[in-house]
């Protein structure tokens, strides 16, 4: 006796039980992104080259504006608001410390600008590290309030380290400080040579990359800026990273986000996480939101800041609401597709 | 009484060291000192009596209510004593590897040997003294404090120094003074090629003689200040005051 089941003749319909064909639903005639189904998780997981063990991330979000924006204590306040109640992690100065972080919060990741001396202590509990190979400017007043933003972005290599080995021995020493066994440590680099850059940051032991195509600089008003193509810089850092032969390196991206479905095809091309940081900026209650390109002067941006009156303490309780509602859409559709 | 902590370090995980003394600090895993005053065991079993006897000398002369930790074994290890914070006395019996005592604030650390690269890397305050020679890139990015070296420093000594002491009893390598921002660099003995290359600021004091001084610096007139300075780093070194008139001073040109 024949028992296999009826397949799918493959021309969008499928036959019934009695062998009838019947049309496909909507969700199996839409075009697949061939791969994804076999996500079943809704987070990711980055390896660590040096241990080889895994850190969840519960989901593939994460934001820079505690790094990318003078960081007021009202917003460090929402932003760890965001790692709590939308699992959200930040990549962010004077965040708290992951402790008591549970499975569903987002994490907090230590900025470590290259070319500024390092407290170690701020790193001791840290569950994941991102060097920032950018200048830097101090956001503080000095003394245990200091901490560093990513000044323009303008690409900075570690004035004190001269060769590769140095820097794997910087990032080993990294690592070793914190007494997280899943600790990960990466990089971020802007537009430039991402190819080699990639490869650098490979070759020093890193675990990841996280590729800055976009920046948002600040949030009232939003200002956004845009230093390569998301496609190109995937595809180099893809190559960078094939050509190195290394397993298991991940590739983050902060890129804008004009559409939905963006994400998924970055997912589907191999990141492992990306950026809100475009999606929340456009959501800012501020009456400006403009955008430049690398081909702008950036004294113009700067100047540009004081063109807007900011109210004198911005309340930055919107956030909240725009990453949720964002969050909420995006898992309804990656959910859609995962289900397939 | 001081209390006395010993730490094998190769039984460690590199740069955990930290979190043995605060572990050994909390439990009050002493080795001398408790609160009974008595000898309350220890990981190091007996082999430290030099080190320990040490440890005491410095102990009764360092006050009555300190924590004096003594790292064991730590030859080529690194990162020993990395991001140590408020503990006033720790000695290492042995040599260190890379980046020991990086990013120490408020210690006052003793290695009994020699240190590997960039020993003192992001110091913030205190004093670390290497009995031995270091590697390259002594101090840097080092914001505060003193660094002493009673033997000779390798390459790049200073290199990105934000503003801490760094001295050097013997001599040192090229590209001393790399791009140094702020803090003062003594070299009591010779400087390698290239003194001073992409120096922003701070002062170099030397006593010998370079083998090239980079055209970012310039010879400066010694001032009272420069030697009220230099006298007391130097009495930190165990330098003698009169050698003082022996040494020059390069600035960034204003």
């Amino acid at each position: 006796m024949n028992t296999k089941k009826p397949k799918g003749s493959g021309d969008g319909s499928k036959r019934s039980a009695a062998g009838r064909s019947v049309p496909r639903s909507l969700a199996e005639r839409l075009d697949q992104l061939p791969g994804l189904g076999e996500r079943t998780d809704a987070g990711c997981r980055i390896t660590s080259q040096a241990s080889g063990r895994k850190l969840h991330w519960p989901a593939p979000v994460f934001t820079r504006l505690g790094i990318d924006t003078p960081a007021s204590d009202s917003l460090r306040l929402v932003l760890d608001r965001l790692r709590k109640s939308c699992g959200i992690s930040v990549v962010g100065n004077s965040l708290q410390q992951s402790m008591e972080r549970s499975l569903d919060d987002g994490l907090s990741i230590a900025p470590i600008m290259v070319d500024e001396p390092c407290s170690l202590r701020t790193l001791m509990h840290a569950e994941q590290m991102e060097l920032q190979f950018f200048r830097s400017r101090s956001g503080g007043a000095g003394g245990a309030g200091e901490y560093y933003l990513a000044d323009e972005w303008i690409p900075k290599m570690p004035s004190d380290l001269m060769q590769v080995e140095h820097l794997a021995k910087r990032v080993e020493l990294y690592r070793s400080v914190s007494d997280q066994p899943t600790v990960v440590v990466g990089g971020c680099i802007a537009a430039g040579s991402i190819y080699h850059d990639v490869r650098y940051l490979i070759d020093s032991g890193m675990d990841y990359v996280c590729l800055l195509t976009d920046a948002v600089g600040g949030l009232m008003p939003a200002r956004r800026w845009r230093f390569e193509s998301i496609p190109w810089g995937i595809e180099e850092a893809k190559r960078a990273i094939a050509d190195s032969g290394v397993e298991g390196f991940s590739l983050f991206l902060s890129g804008a986000i004009d559409q939905m479905e963006q994400p998924l095809d970055w997912i589907f091309d191999g990141v492992q996480a990306f950026s809100i940081d475009s999606v929340l900026a456009s959501r800012s209650p501020a009456v400006v939101t403009s955008s430049a390109s690398s081909d702008e002067s950036f004294s113009s941006f700067l100047g540009g800041q004081s063109a807007y009156a900011t109210p004198s303490a911005p309340s930055y309780d919107w956030l909240l609401d725009a990453a949720e509602s964002w969050l909420t859409d995006w898992s309804s559709l990656r959910r859609f597709f995962m289900s397939r | 009484m001081s209390r006395i902590i010993e730490l094998r370090v190769d039984q460690l995980e590199p740069g955990q060291v930290v979190h043995a003394v605060a572990r050994a600090i909390a439990k009050g895993e002493w080795v001398r000192g408790g609160a009974d005053g008595q000898v309350t065991g220890g990981q190091s079993g007996g082999q430290s009596a030099a080190t320990g006897q040490g440890a005491n000398n410095q102990a009764s002369s360092g006050g009555d209510d300190g924590i004096y930790v003594v790292l064991l074994e730590t030859q080529g290890c690194d990162f020993v004593g990395c991001g140590l914070k408020d503990l006033l006395k720790i000695e290492t019996s042995a040599s260190v590897g890379a980046y020991g005592f990086s990013s120490a604030d408020n210690c006052e650390c003793v290695v009994q040997g020699n240190a590997g690269d960039y020993f003192g890397h992001s110091q913030v305050s205190g004093t670390l003294t290497v009995m031995g020679s270091v590697s390259h890139s002594l101090g840097a990015m080092a914001i505060g404090g003193l660094s002493v070296v009673l033997g000779d420093a390798g390459d790049r000594v200073g290199v990105s120094l934000r503003g801490a002491d760094l001295l050097v009893r013997g001599d040192v390598g090229s590209h001393a003074g790399y791009r140094m921002e702020s803090g003062t660099l003594v070299i009591g003995g010779n400087a390698g090629p290239n003194l001073g290359a992409q120096m922003r600021g701070g002062s170099i004091y030397i006593r010998g003689e370079a083998q090239s001084i980079s055209s970012d610096i310039e010879e400066a007139r010694l001032r009272d200040p420069d030697r009220l300075k230099l006298s007391f780093l130097l009495m930190k070194a165990g330098i003698r005051a009169s050698a003082l008139k022996e040494f020059r001073v390069y600035r960034k040109p204003d």
